[in-house]
Order: structure tokens, then C-alpha cells, then sequence
């Protein structure tokens, strides 16, 4: 797998002086060809700033970003050629019609005009708007301007297709049909890389996450690995033992990976038994490790279990809500 | 046959210039919105209604006071009805085409496409040059439309073809000055209003206030430095600064080009000096021309940085 987007060092700085502003932080990432690359991070961690960067349209500070082996700064038509870009907000050209929308832009990429008919009658058929070519922008709804931005992207066939909040205002079912357009799109052969709020799109769709913070990339790596990596983020067992509860939780209380345990809320469990739940930090060999401990202290467990951590959750866990 | 005999000769730069307009797509997108704006209907009748109404109206005050149509009346209609026209035209030089070019870039800005035309292909020349050429294109259609109405004069009479051609060319230089006035104060502002405002502060600035105070200055320097007018340099200073401060502004170069078409001279004008020399200097609106045409490449060079600049 190769890099299609990379990023080494990027940094940007907004003003000068005491008043100067951090966006981004030594930014260290890449995407791979093929990937569904969720951004993840809260408000103001630098997810705009990064992609603004990312599509050639403001300087980094220092570091270097590249779209398929092209600098943005020394390359930048290059990259552009490479990427497409949809950003948070529908650009409105209130006057013109969908095909006559499409076919601007068709013109900026500088395609001949005998080639665009039959690449827009595609597109529109690609994100289900083909009914409305002849109707102004203005009427379309906002999911179908958001699928008319995607369409626009993929004008000059990209191979990078760079969405910033893709899904932000929509309704649920144009949120899915956007995901879903994201998903055909990647089966196409294009590399996708979005930023969102959204965790449930990006648990739902992507083959790899960036989690960002103050600037900062804090996690990447493939939804499963960081559901893996529980040795830096905070798991929950839950476990059910018999015989006596204070003799239980005396033994829990005596195993030091073991953080504030407490008894399970739902206790609508048979006379003799009791659940228990606590925290725990490590990997799966630790956690196996701590079931033999619990056996080796003479605790009958009967159930032992972990809840399934939610992208939410590492998300949380991950971040402080520090804002750059 | 080598191959640089089989390759096709590149075109003369007019038609590379026109092959890449035409190519451009920012101008028929700019033409196609502007087109179909309700506000386009209205900029289309009014100056047409309005210079209607003029000539009809001067024309019956005319002939109201000769009360009579000979020959000499009907070049007095003449000469009313074709300064009505060059004066729309002028307003619609000097008043429209500001407001039109203000709105060029900030518009982009105001309807959030700014970015999207900044990472396709199109380079910040290609914007530029398409903002300004609709822009400038549909002042030109404005006054194109008075053309029938400038079509009177030729039958009543009064108008040389000379005139014509100084007034005419000094609002279509008048039209590309204040359209790359307004497209540079347009790069430098995200909302349409402010550059409008900041396009007619400019373009008053330029073409009124500028001369005025150079005018005044030279008067206080000459003053202060108690050089006496008679001096042969001095007179030519004056004369050259004179047609100089004219030539920054369109309604005086019209004006004193038009004294100097009365004593016959159109392309330049003489004096003599008290030393004896004879000074030939060229008529204002041929400076006029020079000058307006420099200072709008220089403002689209300036946009087209700025526009860049932005990506930084």
C-alpha cells in the first residue's frame, strides 16, 4: 500500500506574536490508496485548518503535505488535479441549473466540452439527481446539494476526494444515502478522506481514523487496532461471582489492575451470585492474565466479560476537549 | 519532413488572446447569472428608457426655440441628442461599471464558491481576466443598446465623425479603467457592499479628487516658489501637468478634447511659448487612452497577485 496523502510535520500558525494562534502541531498522518479515512476530532482541533492545507488553499506555517506524491506547496496544480474537494458549506450559484452547475465546473478542470454530456449524465446518475438537470440549484433540498457537491468533485475524476463535515446537517436518511455514496465511491477505487462529528459514519464506514486534538493527531490507525489498543484507554469488565459479595469484592479490591470497582447497577441476578464491574487498563494478554489471577485468588467467576468500548468512548477517552 | 514543418503554426496572440476567453469559463458563467437576474432587465431598460426620453425631450426643446426644423436646428438636435448618449454612456462608464466589477470576487466569497474555484484547474489570472471581461462585456452591451439612438445624430446632422470617435473611446478606455478599479477593490473585500462603496470611493478618488489636488499643489508649489509664469519652462510644465491632470479624469478629458476638435485639432495641439518654441503635445484623450489602459493592466496585475496571495 502506498501513501496517497501525507502529511509530515505540519504546523500552522494563525497571527503573529502574543496573539499568534496554533491551528496545527507538528500534524504527522497518511492515508493509504484505497482507504476510508475518517477525521476525527472536536471543534476547533484543527480538521478545517488540516484540509484547507491538505487542498492548496492556505500555507502551512512549516511541515510538508502531499496528494499523491505532490507537494501542495511546490506542486499545488498537481495536487489539485489529484483531489477533489467538498467543504462544510454548499457553494450557491442560485442562477444556474444542475447540468449547467456541473458543466462550470467541468470548464474549470479545463474538459472538453464534447466530453462533458455524457460525464455529467454519469455523475448524476452516480448520486441519483439525473430527474433534476434541468431544475435550479436554489430548489434542490440540502441533501441533494450535498450529493450534487459530491458530484462536482468527482468532475475531473480524482483519485483523492478530500470531504470536510460531509453529513453535518442532514437528515438521517440523507446522511445514509451520503454514506452510502462514500462507500460505492471507495468500491470505485477512490481514496476518501472525511472529516466529522459524526462517530457513527466513521464506525460505520471507515477502513482507517485520525483522531485529532489541539492541533495534535493522538491516534490513527484501523478501527479494529484502536479498539485493540485498550493498553492506553480505559476498559470495563464486568464479572459475576458466587458465594459471599464481601468476600468477592475483598478479593477484587486486593487485585491492583483492578480500579474503582463497584457492583453492577443491574443485579436482577439469582440469590448467590453477584455482578461486579471495575476498570482496567491493558492489553488482551493482561486482561487474560487478570481472569487466571481472579482464579488463582479463589473467586469462583462465573461470568466474565468486557463492554464493547464504542467509537464515542475512545473518542472521549482520547480527548480532553482542549480546543487549540 | 521534419516535424516542426508538420507542426501547426502557433496563432497571432489576438487569437491565443480570444482562444483563451472563449475558453474561459468563468465568463460565460458570470454572463449567464448576470443575464438572468431580475435586476438585469432593469439595467438593460432604464439607461434605454432614459436616454429615450432625453433626446425626445431635448430634441422638442430644440426645436421649441427655433421654432422652426432647418438646417441649422436640426444639427442643434443633432449635437443635443449625441451629448445625451455620451453622457449615459459616461454614467454607465463611470457609475455602473464599478458597482457591476465590485461585486466580481466578493461575490464569491459572499455565496461561499470562492474556495471550490480555487482548487480546480483555473489559474488566479483565468478568474481575474473572466470577472473582468464579464464584467466589462456587459457594461459594453449597455451602452451597445444606445447605438440606435446614437444612429440620430447621423440624421440630423451637427456631429463630426471625429467627435464620435474621441467620446466613444474614451468611455469604452472609461469601461476597462473603472471595471479593473472594481474587480481590485473586490479581491480586497469578502462582501459585495463594502467593495462597491470602496470601487466608487476609488474611482471618485481617482478621476475627481486626485486631479483636484494635484492641481491645487502645482498652483501652491508655482505660488510658493514665486516662479514667474512667463518662464518658457514653466509654461511647458504647466501645459504638460495640465494635460496630464485632465487626462486622469474622463468627463474633463472629454471636455478639453472636445475645445481642442472646435480649433481643429484632434490628434495633437501646439502653443507657442514666449521663448519663440513651438510645443506639440498630445490631444488629453489620447492620454486618456495610455493612461487608463496602463493603470487597468496594472490593476488586474495587482488583483491577479492578490487573488494568489490569498492561497498563503
Amino acid at each position: 500500500m502506498t501513501a496517497i496523502l501525507q502529511t509530515e510535520n505540519l504546523t500552522k500558525r494563525y497571527g503573529k506574536g502574543r496573539k499568534s494562534r496554533l491551528a496545527l502541531d507538528s500534524l504527522t498522518f497518511h492515508v493509504e490508496e484505497g482507504d476510508i479515512f475518517g477525521f476525527v476530532g472536536p471543534n476547533g482541533a484543527g480538521k478545517t485548518t488540516a484540509i484547507r492545507i491538505l487542498t492548496t488553499l492556505l500555507k502551512p506555517t512549516a511541515g510538508e503535505a502531499w496528494v499523491g506524491g505532490h507537494s501542495v506547496r511546490a506542486e499545488p496544480k498537481a495536487a489539485r488535479r489529484m483531489l477533489g474537494y467538498m467543504p462544510d458549506f454548499f457553494g450557491v450559484y442560485g442562477e444556474l441549473t444542475v447540468q449547467e452547475y456541473l458543466e462550470f465546473f467541468a470548464g474549470c478542470y479545463y474538459i472538453p466540452p464534447r466530453e462533458r454530456p455524457p460525464l455529467i449524465a454519469d455523475l448524476l446518475e452516480l448520486v441519483d439527481l439525473g430527474h433534476r438537470r434541468e431544475d435550479d440549484v436554489d430548489s434542490l433540498s440540502r441533501g441533494m446539494k450535498q450529493r450534487l457537491s459530491l458530484a462536482r468533485t468527482l468532475i475531473h475524476d480524482p483519485q483523492v476526494l478530500i470531504l470536510d463535515e460531509p453529513a453535518s446537517g442532514l437528515d438521517p436518511r440523507a446522511r445514509v444515502e451520503i454514506r452510502d455514496l462514500l462507500v460505492e465511491l471507495a468500491r470505485m477505487g477512490k481514496t476518501i478522506f472525511f472529516s466529522t462529528h459524526i462517530l457513527a459514519d466513521v464506525a460505520e464506514i471507515c477502513t482507517r481514523v485520525g483522531i485529532i486534538e489541539a492541533g495534535k493527531l493522538i491516534a490513527q490507525d484501523t478501527l479494529a487496532a484502536l479498539g485493540l489498543q485498550r493498553n492506553t484507554y480505559q476498559r470495563t469488565i464486568t464479572l459475576e461471582v458466587l458465594g459471599d459479595p464481601a468476600e468477592a469484592e475483598r478479593i477484587l479490591h486486593a487485585i491492583p489492575v483492578l480500579n474503582d470497582v463497584r457492583p453492577s447497577p443491574e443485579n436482577d441476578l439469582p440469590p448467590g451470585r453477584a455482578r461486579w464491574e471495575a476498570d482496567f487498563r491493558g492489553d488482551d494478554r493482561a486482561l487474560s492474565a487478570l481472569l487466571s489471577d481472579l482464579v488463582e485468588a479463589g473467586l469462583p467467576v462465573v461470568h466474565f466479560s468486557e463492554e464493547q468500548t464504542t467509537l464515542e468512548e475512545v473518542f472521549m477517552q482520547l480527548t480532553q476537549g482542549i480546543v487549540s | 519532413m521534419s516535424e516542426t514543418a508538420l507542426s501547426p503554426r502557433r496563432p497571432a496572440w489576438p487569437l491565443r488572446m480570444w482562444n483563451r476567453l472563449s475558453r474561459n469559463p468563468i465568463v460565460y458563467k458570470e454572463f449567464r447569472s448576470r443575464m438572468r437576474q431580475r435586476r438585469a432587465l432593469w439595467f438593460i431598460i432604464l439607461p434605454l428608457l432614459g436616454a429615450a426620453g432625453l433626446v425626445l425631450l431635448v430634441s422638442l426643446i430644440v426645436l421649441e426655440e427655433n421654432n422652426t426644423a432647418d438646417f441649422e436646428s436640426r444639427r442643434q438636435v443633432g449635437q443635443a441628442v449625441f451629448i445625451v448618449i455620451i453622457g449615459i454612456q459616461a454614467t454607465l462608464a463611470m457609475l455602473i461599471a464599478p458597482a457591476i466589477s465590485a461585486g466580481a470576487l466578493a461575490s464569491e466569497h459572499e455565496h461561499q464558491t470562492y474556495d471550490l474555484l480555487r482548487v480546480t484547474l483555473l489559474s488566479a489570472r483565468s478568474l481575474v481576466w473572466g470577472k473582468f471581461v464579464a464584467s466589462a462585456a456587459f457594461i459594453l452591451l449597455l451602452m451597445l443598446l444606445q447605438l440606435p439612438l446614437l444612429s440620430l445624430t447621423f440624421l440630423f446632422g451637427g456631429i463630426e465623425p471625429a467627435e464620435i470617435l474621441v467620446h466613444t473611446s474614451v468611455n469604452l478606455a472609461s469601461v476597462l479603467y473603472f471595471c479593473s478599479i472594481g474587480i481590485l477593490i473586490s479581491s480586497l473585500n469578502r462582501r459585495a457592499l463594502p467593495a462597491t462603496i470602496g470601487a466608487y470611493v476609488v474611482s471618485a478618488l481617482l478621476s475627481i479628487f486626485l486631479p483636484l489636488l494635484l492641481l491645487l499643489l502645482g498652483a501652491l508649489f508655482f505660488d510658493a516658489l514665486d516662479i514667474p509664469s512667463s518662464s518658457a519652462l514653466v509654461q511647458a510644465f504647466l501645459m504638460a501637468g495640465g494635460l496630464f491632470l485632465v487626462s486622469l479624469s474622463p468627463p474633463a478629458t472629454m471636455l478639453v478634447s472636445e475645445n481642442f476638435l472646435q480649433d481643429g485639432d484632434l490628434w495633437y495641439t501646439s502653443t507657442t511659448l514666449n521663448n519663440g518654441t513651438t510645443l506639440y503635445a498630445p490631444s488629453p484623450w489620447l492620454i486618456f487612452l495610455a493612461l487608463s489602459l496602463l493603470l487597468t493592466l496594472l490593476f488586474l496585475g495587482l488583483t491577479v497577485r492578490r487573488v494568489k496571495r490569498k492561497e498563503r
